[in-house]
């Protein structure tokens, strides 16, 4: 049953951007064909922020694509329209038919970062589906969870019946053609989840025994995978309001702090041929202004050249701006730089020091700091830096680093530009040890000591005219490392949290740590101890995920990083890390 | 230089002025019909909208001139195999000159689903105006310059532009008074004003 248009206009028009439910979005699929299972997309986010993440429109894509299956999306609505729901008995319903949650086959969850799982209760609680997969009947949707969190899925394991591991592509066609299957066939909920039991990177935590391993799913063929050519055109301003093009999964750099790094490995590339195309077919087909190329180092792509210069063609030819995002510092060329001409540039040394650099594997040197002054050369006044506090071994060298650095660029622009002018905006976030990484056993600083130097670093860096410095908050941080490295225990803070009114933690104007540390506290733990150091023998909560790296060569990784030796990028030759038993590397020969 | 008719409506109706911009930017991108675009830092195309319609309305009757120096028999038909379910072309023509509606509208048609007897005294008809929680009232007055009878309601001619009473205002306290109507407000035509007298947009512009 869809929901009236009568009862929606009037509560439509007494929320901020009703656009965000509304729907009816350009390259909205055909929403009338002949469906026998309906699956809902839910985002625990607002539009702006859902709309801009790529992975949902594939997976949208594939799903509607799909003969007999329909997908919806649905996004976590803002305060003020959940109020109005409530008010007047609405239950959360999906943009595209107006359908409340509860009457779709499946609900498939996106979870992108941990500060999002307090808004999955509060999306569940406003569709009425109770929060634990235990007290849902037949009568309730499959819950499935996916994204880049799945790599610990302890912490909100009990909500969800399915929990995909890895790459979603494949695994949503497993799931739902066999969930549809099992309607077909009468099957109970429980029967279709023993049958889905053991494929590739599903997990069922409910039929999970101890000593159970899951593989997370890797997409094989990822030249001629699934990409969307009809991406949806959002309704209103969205975060990233422009055409994407995935240059490839993975990243050659092995970053020891980074997940992405070593969780989306093997790494997979795309011809730049079929890049070119897809840009074509996406321009052509949504009337985007922009392109922005989106990978986790796009620089480091073995065909840059060739594409940015085909694309550049297509930009020009068509009145298309081209972004290039996240250029790491050793792969920028101030070439590139003046293709895509913006108002400032953005570089991640992420340490202030040689020593520290080589300890975290960020392979950029000195020199390659000096190539900034390329980009002044090309008309550059305005540079962001990105840095992290608390990174293991940092010491205040480390930190001082971070103001030298500013200094150096200051007298590369004075060379080149002169004195005034240069604006360089320095921000800092803390350190979070992440599974899946070198640095999975290692300790997050405590709050007090991150006050300490984000105000050391203001210090210094008050000093330096024409630098502005930010931080990311300490109290979110220290959360984010908990709920990283969570075991299945803090379902119940979870829980406790969201009831103690948490939701939309990665709001900073949302966010309250009191009642996150009270939900910790009723639940007999202690937040603080999930941010210490972990010894290398314990088993860890997602040990039994099997993401291709080697345990031992993350073990090795970290004791390379306390002996301050870097680790060369895998563009250079193989380092066996893993991955491959799970697809091939396509940059090795 | 082109003039192009449409209607907004559906779900449509809840996009913004601001974002109706960006939305036909794209429309026009898709339809390979070619604006001019400013010169500077960050180019944009040049168009020019009639007055913004309030958020929920609905409108048969919306103006977009885009500067272009191509023309285009076609617009109408390559317009709307590019948009949205909501936003729709009706007309389109080549003006010389920018009619520049923004400020030149001077009356709108609404239609509002009650009988046109509830503005038979309009200077006893008092509106909420400004922000909602402030309270201020000012009345229709003579901004209502006409009314007439229409299947299921009734059509009122309103003053547009400075000292104008916003329509959705009008049909707040229309909600208030004679209850809520499942039928939504919607613009029906524009004026502009020659020589004293209002001339629909229409009837200047497309001969009609």
């Amino acid at each position: 049953m869809e929901i009236s248009d009568y009862k929606l206009n009037k509560i439509f028009l007494k929320v901020q951007k009703p656009a965000r439910y509304s729907g009816g979005e350009y390259n909205t699929p055909d929403m009338n064909k002949p469906c026998s299972y309906r699956l809902c997309f839910c985002f625990p986010d607002i539009y702006e922020i859902g709309m801009s993440n790529l992975g949902l429109q594939i997976l949208y894509d594939i799903v509607n694509k799909k003969e007999g299956f329909i997908a919806e999306r649905c996004f976590a609505p803002w305060h003020d329209m959940a109020q109005e729901m409530k008010k007047e008995g609405i239950p959360l319903f999906s943009l595209e038919t107006k359908r409340p949650l509860k009457e779709f086959d499946a609900i498939g969850f996106s979870l992108q970062f941990e500060l999002l799982y307090s808004n999955v209760l509060y999306m569940l609680d406003l569709a009425g589906i109770p929060f634990l997969s235990k007290d849902r009947d037949e009568s309730y949707p499959l819950l499935i969870a996916g994204g880049p969190c799945a790599v610990n899925p302890e912490p909100f394991k009990d909500f969800f019946d399915i929990v995909a591991i890895g790459e979603g592509e494949k695994v949503i066609e497993d799931i739902i053609e066999r969930a549809a299957e099992a309607k077909r066939q009468g099957l109970s909920k429980n029967e279709l989840l023993k049958s889905l039991k053991g494929v590739d990177g599903i997990y069922i935590p409910s039929l999970h025994k101890k000593g159970e391993r899951v593989k997370k799913a890797v997409l094989k063929d990822f030249e001629s995978s699934p990409y969307p050519e009809k991406p949806l055109v959002p309704n209103i301003g969205v975060v990233h309001d422009r055409a994407v093009l995935e240059l490839y999964r993975g990243c050659a750099s092995g970053c020891r702090f980074c997940q992405a790094g070593f969780y989306y490995r093997p790494i997979r590339e795309k011809s730049a041929k079929r890049l070119r195309q897809t840009a074509e077919e996406i321009i052509k087909n949504t009337g985007f202004e922009e392109l922005s190329l989106c990978s986790l180092s796009t620089g480091d792509y073995s065909e840059i050249k060739d594409l940015i210069y085909s694309l550049n063609a297509l930009s020009k030819d068509k009145s298309v701006r081209l972004s290039l995002p996240s250029l790491r510092l050793s792969g920028f060329e101030g070439e590139y730089a003046e293709l895509s001409r913006k108002s400032s540039l953005t570089f991640a040394p992420e340490a202030g020091t040689q020593r520290l650099r080589n300890v975290i594997n960020k392979n950029i040197t000195e020199e390659d700091i000096l190539n900034i002054s390329k980009a002044f050369e090309a008309g550059y006044d305005s540079i962001k830096l990105y840095f992290m506090l608390g990174l293991p071994t940092e010491t205040e060298e480390d930190l001082k680093g971070i103001a030298e650095i500013c200094y150096k660029l200051k007298d590369f622009y004075f060379k080149v530009k002169g004195k005034r002018g240069l604006n360089i905006s320095v921000s800092c976030s803390v350190f979070i040890p992440k599974p899946c990484t070198p640095f999975q056993w290692e300790r997050q600083i405590t709050i007090d000591e991150m006050l300490e130097k984000q105000r050391f670093l203001q210090q210094e860096l008050r000093k330096i005219k024409g630098v502005s410095f930010s931080w990311h908050g300490a109290e979110a941080s220290k959360l984010e490392a908990a709920l990283a490295r969570g075991d299945e225990m803090l379902s119940d803070v979870i829980i406790k949290a969201y009831e103690l009114g948490c939701s939309f933690d990665s709001w900073t104007e949302c966010f309250d740590f009191e009642k996150w540390q009270q939900a910790f506290r009723e639940s007999g733990l202690d937040m603080e101890e999930y941010s210490k150091a972990i010894d290398t023998e314990k088993t860890l909560p997602w040990d039994f995920i099997d993401t291709g790296v080697d345990k031992k060569y993350l073990l090795k990784e970290r004791e390379r990083a306390y002996l301050e030796e870097v680790t060369p990028s895998c563009r250079n030759s193989c380092r066996a890390c893993g991955a491959m038993k799970l697809g091939r590397c396509t940059i090795c020969s | 230089m082109l003039l192009i008719k449409y209607s907004k409506a559906g779900a449509m109706r809840y996009i913004s002025h601001i974002d109706l911009l960006r939305h036909m930017t794209r429309i026009l991108r898709r339809a390979e019909i070619r604006p001019e675009f400013s010169k500077g830092f960050n180019p944009h195309m040049l168009l020019y909208f009639s007055p913004p319609l309030a958020l929920g309305l609905e409108s048969e009757a919306e103006y977009l001139t885009v500067v272009t120096n191509e023309s285009y028999s076609d617009a109408v038909e390559r317009f709307n195999m590019a948009a949205p379910n909501g936003l729709r072309a009706i007309k389109a023509a080549e003006v010389a000159k920018n009619p520049n509606l923004q400020a030149a509208v001077a009356a709108a048609d609404y239609f509002y689903p009650y009988p046109a007897s509830v503005f038979s005294n309009p200077f006893e008809f008092s509106v909420t105006v400004g922000k909602k929680n402030d309270g201020a009232m000012d009345v229709l007055g003579e901004r209502l310059i006409a009314v007439k009878e229409m299947d299921g309601g009734c059509v009122a001619t309103l003053k547009a532009g400075a000292g104008a009473i916003r329509p959705d205002a009008i049909l707040s306290a229309l909600s208030e008074k004679y209850g809520e109507s499942d039928k939504i407000v919607r613009k029906t035509a524009q004026y502009i004003e020659i020589n004293g007298e209002l001339k629909s947009v229409d009837l200047v512009y497309f001969n009609e």
